[in-house]
């Protein structure tokens, strides 16, 4: 019972609004891509973890920090030998980006149904809002539908050891896409039907159980958020 | 409230060879406000048409031909507003997965509220209201995915219910449900119905319904074949519904198939010894389970939603390793991976388990193919009426032929334990009996056979021995069916 007062407590004042979180995305996208030092970038992820942490997903950024970490170790400790300097650059290219990913976790944690009555109050069109949404609800499940799969080829016996799918993969790749893209056809008329029939076309405004409007709270975020990210920027040439 | 006048639907894209949705023919059918129309019939006979015609999916979202007249409280259907439509049905779908769009059950039961642009403090007084009505309260907080099939389903019929609309369409509700959970999903619908909404639901299972129902509709070939009352319905032997493909509790196997030698308790047998089994994030589990499974013997499993049958058969198959206890094959201990090689489990979901371009393709993968596997193949085929189907894409089958396939894959492997998960959710009376007959054969070819299942029809007709789990640390001594005794294994939290 107590706990259940507090997730309600939390749920209400965990939320900025959707529209912050998108003002921050793009900041922190601009700034990724103008920095040019590792440290900028450390300050940027340190950044992002107390945005992570202050919207309640500590647990998440302490996923992403090790994640990163990971990766960084990976590119400063791999010889730049043939095969494995693609891989560094892919793994690279994921280390300064991470700032980005780290908001973008913060949006895909927002109730859908939130981001669609922000986007609407952006005048985003409503085709584009349905399809935004269906994208948001689509990720998991196409996660929970890869994992079933797994399961039903392991169940069929098909590839009883762990190396045997290694051993045909041409075979495994089959096993794996025919029937994803059999069942993506399925839910995704499945939802799309269901959508219709729950008003998703409905002409009038949407509202929302989460707030949406853009408070004080939100600005000040969204400022001291450009402020610190503007600060790392200027400071870059310095450090090194 | 529903109207149906001389409606006959074709479905527009036929490209021929789908027999799966034919449409409907001559329907004429009134349903007054408050009552609760069950329409049941064999697969394909076209009761999802009849239910796509009242919530205007049909003709707008499935294109097809329309003559006659559908009128919902005087307007049709697929010319509503899409506010109108949503104030005045709720739908639950028959996979509640496919129809969930949001991440916890708060925002799920808010969606159409928030689509129909209501205030945001009467959206949350009513799925308050409409919460504690169907005991979900607790679970407003809980993430979609989280649920059990039984929790999933009350949340559907409050998210569809949660406009109070005076129309609420459910297809195939109990597909899923062990029986408490149909017991409770009855309850609420009394509810519902006793609150003025009228019901119209498609089902295959028709007993359950017995304490709400109104008026039973049996369909045939898209036409509507008999009617019953409530009273006539209980009246109805096996041989009066036999001719329409419904189930009952009376079912029998045609006299040829049933003729099977009783499996003889050898020490050809897969055993189980005192396995355990931990979800760390869930926080249950199967403790200390013992169960013997004779070669060419059927066993069902049984027991409520989340007791561990999925779980025990998953550790029976090696897909899980055990925490504690040792499985025994003629003597042997069988190592997770050697389980992995020679079991096969039929998932509920067919769609999952299919991977070639040919059904005949799909029940040779993976194994080198010479002349004993090639006549093995066609065996099985022929075993399960597949021959005439070997060129067709599985993709491109019905639901019920996909099922025959991973069954004669099954047949055709070299798994000596097969274990099928709900083969009969969803199935008429029809596809009942030929599942107890293809698992029969599966039994009869030497293979051992476990049925996770709630269906008791089936694990009268096909069984040998019924294990049944429970939540409680009680050891009963169980009827078995003929022959073999067992006692009931018991599984704790």
């Amino acid at each position: 019972m107590k706990e259940e007062a507090y997730e309600k407590e939390t749920t209400r004042t965990r939320r900025l609004g959707p529209r912050t979180h998108l003002l921050v995305l793009v900041i922190a996208s601009i700034l990724a891509m103008t920095v040019r030092d590792d440290m900028q970038v450390h300050l940027l992820v340190a950044l992002s973890v107390v945005y992570l942490v202050w919207n309640h997903l500590s647990r998440k950024a302490f996923q992403l920090v090790v994640f990163y970490c990971v990766c960084m170790a990976f590119v400063f400790f791999m010889p730049n030998a043939l095969a494995l300097g693609t891989m560094k650059l892919i793994v690279y290219t994921m280390v300064r980006m991470m700032p980005v990913i780290m908001i973008g976790a913060v949006l895909i944690y927002t109730p859908p149904g939130s981001i669609m009555s922000a986007f609407e109050k952006m005048h985003v069109p409503k085709p584009i809002l349905v399809m935004i949404c269906i994208l948001i609800r689509f990720f998991p499940v196409v996660i929970l539908e890869m994992k079933a799969i797994r399961d039903g080829i392991r169940a069929r016996g098909i590839f009883p050891h762990w190396y045997s799918a290694l051993k045909h993969p041409a075979m495994a790749y089959e096993c794996f896409f025919m029937p994803l893209v059999v069942r993506c056809l399925k839910l995704s008329s499945e939802l799309a039907s269901s959508a219709e029939l729950r008003g998703i076309e409905c002409t009038n405004a949407r509202t929302s159980i989460y707030p949406v409007g853009f408070k004080i709270t939100d600005g000040i975020v969204v400022g001291v958020y450009a402020l610190i990210g503007s600060a790392i920027y200027w400071t870059g040439g310095m450090i090194s | 409230m529903i109207e149906l006048n001389d409606v006959t639907f074709h479905y527009g894209q036929d490209d021929g060879g789908h027999d799966t949705e034919t449409g409907v023919k001559n329907i004429s059918l009134s349903i007054k406000a408050g009552q609760c129309v069950v329409l049941c019939g064999r697969s394909g006979c076209g009761k999802s048409t009849i239910m796509r015609l009242v919530n205007g999916l049909a003709p707008n979202f499935y294109a097809g031909r329309l003559t006659g007249e559908v009128s919902i409280g005087g307007k049709s259907p697929a010319s509503m507003l899409p506010e109108e439509r949503t104030r005045l049905m709720g739908v639950v779908f028959q996979d509640p997965r496919s129809q969930f769009f949001m991440e916890t059950v708060r925002d799920e039961l808010a969606f159409s509220a928030e689509n129909i642009g209501m205030a945001p403090d009467e959206i949350r007084s009513r799925m308050e209201k409409q919460a504690s009505q169907l005991g979900i309260s607790h679970l407003l907080d809980t993430s979609l995915h989280k649920l059990s099939s039984g929790q999933k389903q009350r949340v559907a019929i409050a998210a569809a219910s949660v406009l109070t609309p005076p129309l609420l369409l459910l297809d195939e509700p109990t597909a899923n449900l062990d029986a408490s959970s149909t017991q409770n999903l009855i309850e609420i619908l009394g509810k519902l119905k006793q609150n003025g909404t009228t019901l119209l639901i498609s089902e295959h299972r028709l007993v359950p319904f017995l304490p709400v129902v109104d008026l039973f509709v049996c369909m045939e070939n898209g036409q509507i074949a008999r009617t019953w009352t409530k009273d006539e319905f209980c009246q109805l032997s096996h041989d009066d519904v036999r001719m329409y493909g419904l189930r009952h509790p009376d079912m029998r196997l045609p006299e040829t198939a049933k003729k099977r030698e009783q499996p003889e308790m050898s020490e050809f047998m897969v055993e189980g010894r005192g396995l355990s089994y931990f979800y760390k994030k869930k926080k249950d589990g199967i403790t200390d389970i013992n169960i013997s499974l004779p070669q060419g013997s059927v066993t069902a499993l049984t027991g409520e939603n989340g007791t561990g049958k999925t779980t025990l058969c998953k550790i029976l198959c090696g897909l899980l390793r055990e925490r504690k206890g040792t499985i025994v094959h003629q003597g042997r201990k069988l190592s997770v991976s050697k389980r992995r090689a020679v079991s096969y489990l039929v998932m509920q979901d067919a769609d999952y388990q299919l991977y070639a371009d040919s059904v005949g393709n799909e029940i040779v993968l993976g194994k080198i193919l010479n002349e004993e596997l090639r006549d093995k193949a066609y065996e099985a085929m022929d075993a399960f009426g597949l021959r005439e189907l070997r060129d067709r894409h599985p993709a491109s089958l019905s639901g019920g032929e996909k099922q025959r396939v991973t069954m004669a894959a099954a047949y055709c492997s070299e798994a000596e334990l097969i274990v099928l998960d709900e083969p009969t959710s969803g199935l008429d009376g029809d596809g009942v009996l030929k599942v107890a007959a293809w698992v029969k054969k599966l039994a009869e070819a030497g293979k051992t056979v476990v049925i996770i299942t709630h269906d008791q029809i089936l694990s009268k007709l096909a069984c040998d021995q019924v294990v049944e789990l429970r939540f409680t640390r009680d050891v009963e001594t169980i009827f078995a069916e003929p022959g073999l005794r067992t006692t009931i294994e018991t599984a704790n939290r």
